[in-house]
């Protein structure tokens, strides 16, 4: 792939110039006028942040106008003979999950699709003699294949795809994780969807799902979340034609342009939201596929800080990698993928780093009062920040307890309400993959898998 | 597939409501022209005014006695005053803005009965029974927050109107933000706030199939959808006003809000509408007969053909504006308000949704005529209960000869103080008064930053200490019930100067300070 693309480098050159540059110029005009910079920061923060809420508005309201997810009925995806079908690649990354490899055979043999059209491949590590093992033992069909990935480095699963990429067969290319539930009919749907759509649209994002929601409230906080996420922001984004942050796993795509576009960026720890934007920028669209995979959520505390520090650092890292060359970007995206980059890909981690910083000082205001702060929050910018306190927090607790009732959960109300808990754990998340990004760009959290499962089947590395 | 929605524009907006704009544009002028803007009217204005143009501009100026969305409304503009002075000296900013607002519930209105079903000839004729209704087109003009509330509860009527025949939740969310904003305008929002939660439980309580938990669940996140903003809108105004002037309440429990006037009225409103409860009840029944004189009979034969068709949608309207139309009755008959004729507005749009829905159901010419006139009898009905003091106090202030000349006088005495006071040339927080009577002068001067007024933040010291503050003179009301300048800045030395109204009677006096 291009290597102005990639993540190897999180600042290029010119990045870092410019950010010492800009370092410098702020720190001497700090010491000079420390109360102006203070308030200007506070300005911009507040501004931004107002912006990216009344954004992620404006993409649930977008969503709720017309029909923005693309639907297969059953028939329509069953109607396709077998000898229609084209060669669609599985490819199943997985690194140290001996305990849930034999469940993903039994899913996986569940996908409707003839045999001899359906090419799975499973992208082990070399050094993961465990799950190879694993593998060895219940890998049986002719159409699955055990293909282990070399030592080398970066060791993370967008270079473990590539590989599986370079020796891929089909004409269509999905990705899934291996404790994924993926709708059996769901290759089939793409097929039809694909077809329908025309060659503008090279990759279907399809709904991603929990299947042990009811765990306890992180999961449920977590299907939440994923529900107004693959309900409401992405086909709002769909609606307003903005780029497609795309999901770690269930995305399918046409092989041969996503070959051209150079595939996945290994350095890029949330390869798939840089692939949505890097399609958006080479003119391809994605679409939203009515489909539900269902995946594990992560139920353990220590567990979803990593998983989520990893997906903000990466979204940092996406951020500024599209914002090397800003006008080729602002070309290739117009003005709505430069909103949906700033707001939506840099704006989602900043936004939980900043939460708690806001809100420490809004309790520190309400404790002490101190007159300081009443400079440093000047009149427009300090109403605009209240405003965004109160109705930026409710209007959020609110679509979530719409989420709870679109998505037909009406149990998840407590959940939906509750949500300033789950911000809490986000902000966490947001220092770590700040503090990440600086000291350990590359460094791939990996997630534990089958925490749902009972106590003495979990063996994870 | 995938539509643009940045191409679309809502049915609503493509409708032109020409015609009813243009005479409630006429009304806001003629109350202009004639100085009878209301007191109310220059009063919310004036809250706009504080928080920007005042000595001391900050946005919790806007106060905490009247609910504060037709103030905020008014802040965008303001700044055209500048250029226009007579905007908000003249109080024509506000009477425009009511003009809109009341054209737009027309627009709304208008789409409520489309979406009841109810022929285009049918439709015409009762969107005019409303928009031509004496009390609609006078509070069109006036610049009061009636056509702000009922804008607010129409699109309310509408969301809901939709939800009931679709069941989308989706479109809860829109009827949640519309009861929210109600309460922006009038607390009488208070009730849809508490009634429309319950409709909604009720209805998908009743109409999803399944077990009882899940029903339950269902109906309770959607009465949550729907009641949330509203009771965010009342719990955050309560908040904020805790926190700022340090009163949950202000309209109930402050000395210059509702509770305070009314019980400081109760003999006067006494002497009128009946000191006790069958008095009451019979005045009220007087307004409303004056109002809507068929409504009874349009209501119960709705509600008839509504339940025998098993049509849910008639319950938007009859929710939405009938729990308001309860809530003041209930407020009247208990004491604890005023008995203005306005208190009862929600009849006039109720009555004509009402005989859309009958329409609506029996689409037939015997029907038709009969619902048509009982919507339409309501306007010389109207007419003549306007022409009677006695029910419409407020109204006769600004229709009858004598009520118009003393709303007039009061008007140019506020004018002339300004003037005179302007003619001083004094410095900056020259003068200190109480805003809660002396906004019309603070609005009308050309100079209000020399007023020390009741939302500065240094006002009760500058209250408690004149002089310490550079107060060179105290602006005393004499009519002010609550003035708080008057009441605790004890004035010892004589007015240097006092106005009079047309009959003579002391408005206002500057008293020096020593």
């Amino acid at each position: 792939m291009n290597p102005g693309f990639s993540a190897q480098v999180v600042l290029s050159r010119m990045q870092r110039a410019g950010l010492i540059v800009a370092l410098v110029l702020i720190t001497g005009w700090a010491v000079l006028f420390p109360m102006a910079v203070l308030q200007t920061l506070v300005a911009i923060v507040t501004v931004a942040y107002g912006a990216a809420i009344v954004f992620r508005v404006v993409l649930v309201w977008a969503s709720t106008r017309g029909e923005h997810l693309i639907r297969v009925s059953d028939e329509e995806a069953r109607a396709v003979a077998d000898h229609d079908l084209p060669v669609y690649t599985v490819l199943v990354p997985a690194y140290r999950e001996p305990a849930v490899i034999g469940q993903l055979m039994s899913h996986l043999g569940a996908l409707e699709y003839p045999a001899d059209k359906l090419e799975i491949i499973l992208l082990l590590e070399e050094d993961d003699r465990e799950t190879i093992d694993a593998a060895a033992a219940v890998v049986t069909g002719g159409h699955v294949r055990i293909l282990v990935v070399p030592e080398s480095q970066p060791k993370t699963k967008p270079k473990a795809c590539n590989v599986g990429l370079e020796q891929a067969t089909g004409e269509f290319v999905t990705i899934y994780d291996a404790e994924d539930v993926p709708d059996p009919l769901q290759l089939r749907r793409a097929v039809v969807a694909l077809r329908r759509l025309g060659p503008s649209y090279v990759c279907l994002q399809a709904e991603l799902g929990y299947f042990n929601v009811d765990q306890n409230r992180i999961t449920k906080w977590f299907a939440l979340e994923y529900a107004t996420w693959f309900r409401s922001l992405l086909p709002g984004l769909v609606a307003l034609r903005m780029p497609i942050p795309l999901g770690g796993t269930s995305n399918h795509f046409r092989a041969r342009e996503l070959r051209e576009l150079g595939a996945w960026d290994p350095y890029n720890v949330t390869e798939d939201a840089d692939l949505g934007i890097r399609l958006a920028r080479s003119g391809y669209r994605v679409g939203v596929l009515d489909s539900v995979t269902l995946e594990e959520a992560n139920s353990d505390f220590i567990n979803w800080i990593k998983q989520r520090s990893r997906w903000y650092k990466g979204y940092l890292m996406t951020w500024l990698v599209h914002l090397r060359s800003p006008r080729a970007t602002v070309r290739q995206l117009g003005w709505r993928g430069i909103l949906c980059l700033n707001l939506f890909v840099g704006g989602t981690p900043l936004a939980a780093l900043l939460n708690a910083v806001l809100w420490a000082t809004t309790i520190l205001w309400f404790l002490d009062r101190p007159p300081i702060m009443e400079e440093i929050f000047v009149p427009p910018f300090y109403y605009l920040g209240v405003i965004c306190l109160v109705f930026g927090n409710a209007t959020v607790i609110y679509l979530n307890v719409l989420s709870a009732r679109t998505m037909d959960r009406p149990d998840l109300l407590g959940t939906a309400l509750l949500s300033p808990g789950y911000w809490a754990m986000m902000s966490l998340a947001g220092a770590k993959a700040a503090w990440q990004l600086v000291f350990k760009p590359s460094y791939w959290e990996k997630t534990t898998h089958g925490l749902h499962l009972p106590k003495e089947a979990v063996d994870v590395g | 597939m995938s539509v643009d929605v940045l191409t679309r524009t809502p049915a609503v907006l493509k409708k032109p409501f020409v015609f009813s704009a243009v005479v409630y544009l006429a009304m806001a002028v003629w109350f202009w022209h004639s100085d009878l803007v209301p007191g109310d009217s220059a009063s919310r204005a004036a809250n706009a005014w504080y928080t920007l143009f005042s000595r001391d501009p900050h946005l919790a100026a806007i106060g905490f006695v009247w609910n504060p969305l037709p103030s905020l409304i008014l802040l965008p503009f303001l700044p055209l005053a500048l250029i226009f002075p007579a905007l908000t000296q003249q109080g024509l900013l506000v009477v425009l803005v009511s003009a809109a607002l009341m054209t737009a519930t027309v627009a709304v209105l208008h789409d409520v009965l489309r979406r009841s079903d109810v022929p285009r000839t049918a439709r015409l004729v009762l969107t005019g029974a409303f928009a031509l209704h004496p009390m609609i087109v006078i509070y069109s003009g006036n610049g009061m927050s009636e056509a702000c509330f009922l804008l607010c509860l129409m699109l309310a009527v509408r969301a809901l109107l939709i939800w009931l025949a679709d069941g989308r939740a989706e479109q809860l969310v829109p009827l949640g933000l519309a009861i929210g904003l109600a309460y922006g305008a009038r607390y009488e929002a208070l009730a849809p706030v508490a009634a429309v939660p319950v409709l909604v439980f009720l209805t998908t309580f009743a109409r999803t199939p399944g077990d009882r938990p899940r029903r339950i669940a269902l109906a309770r996140t959607d009465a949550v959808l729907a009641g949330l903003p509203g009771v965010l809108a009342v719990i955050l105004w309560a908040l904020a006003g805790k926190l700022i002037v340090g009163q949950w309440f202000a309209t109930f429990s402050s000395q210059y809000g509702n509770s305070a006037q009314v019980s400081a009225n109760a003999t006067g409103i006494g002497s009128v509408t009946g000191d006790d409860l069958p008095g009451r009840i019979g005045y009220w029944f007087q307004q409303m007969i004056g109002l809507a004189p068929l409504f009874v009979l349009v209501l119960v034969a709705a509600l008839v053909m509504a339940w025998r068709r098993r049509d849910p949608r008639i319950l938007a309207a009859f929710t939405v504006l009938g729990s308001v139309l309860a809530f003041d009755a209930l407020a009247f008959l208990s004491g604890t308000s005023f008995g203005w004729l306005r208190f009862h507005i929600t009849v006039i749009p109720l009555t004509v949704l009402l005989a859309g829905h009958l329409i609506a159901a029996r689409p037939r010419p015997a029907v038709v005529p009969v619902a048509l006139a009982a919507a339409l009898i309501s306007i010389p009905a109207t007419l003549i209960t306007l022409g009677q003091p006695a029910l419409a106090r407020e109204e006769s202030e600004w229709l009858t000869a004598d009520g118009a000349a003393r709303t007039r006088g009061l008007t140019l005495v506020n004018r002339q103080v300004a003037a005179d006071l302007d003619a001083m040339a004094l410095p900056e927080g020259a003068v200190l008064t109480d805003a809660a009577y002396a906004f019309g002068i603070v609005l009308a001067s050309d100079h209000p930053r020399q007023f020390v007024i009741t939302p500065d933040r240094d006002f009760a010291a500058a209250v408690a200490d004149p002089a310490g503050h550079g107060v060179r003179y105290l602006l005393l009301s004499a009519q002010g019930a609550a003035d708080a300048v008057r009441l605790r800045a004890a004035p010892t030395l004589a007015p240097v100067q006092s106005w009079h109204d047309a009959r003579g009677g002391l408005q206002w006096s500057l008293i020096p300070v020593p």
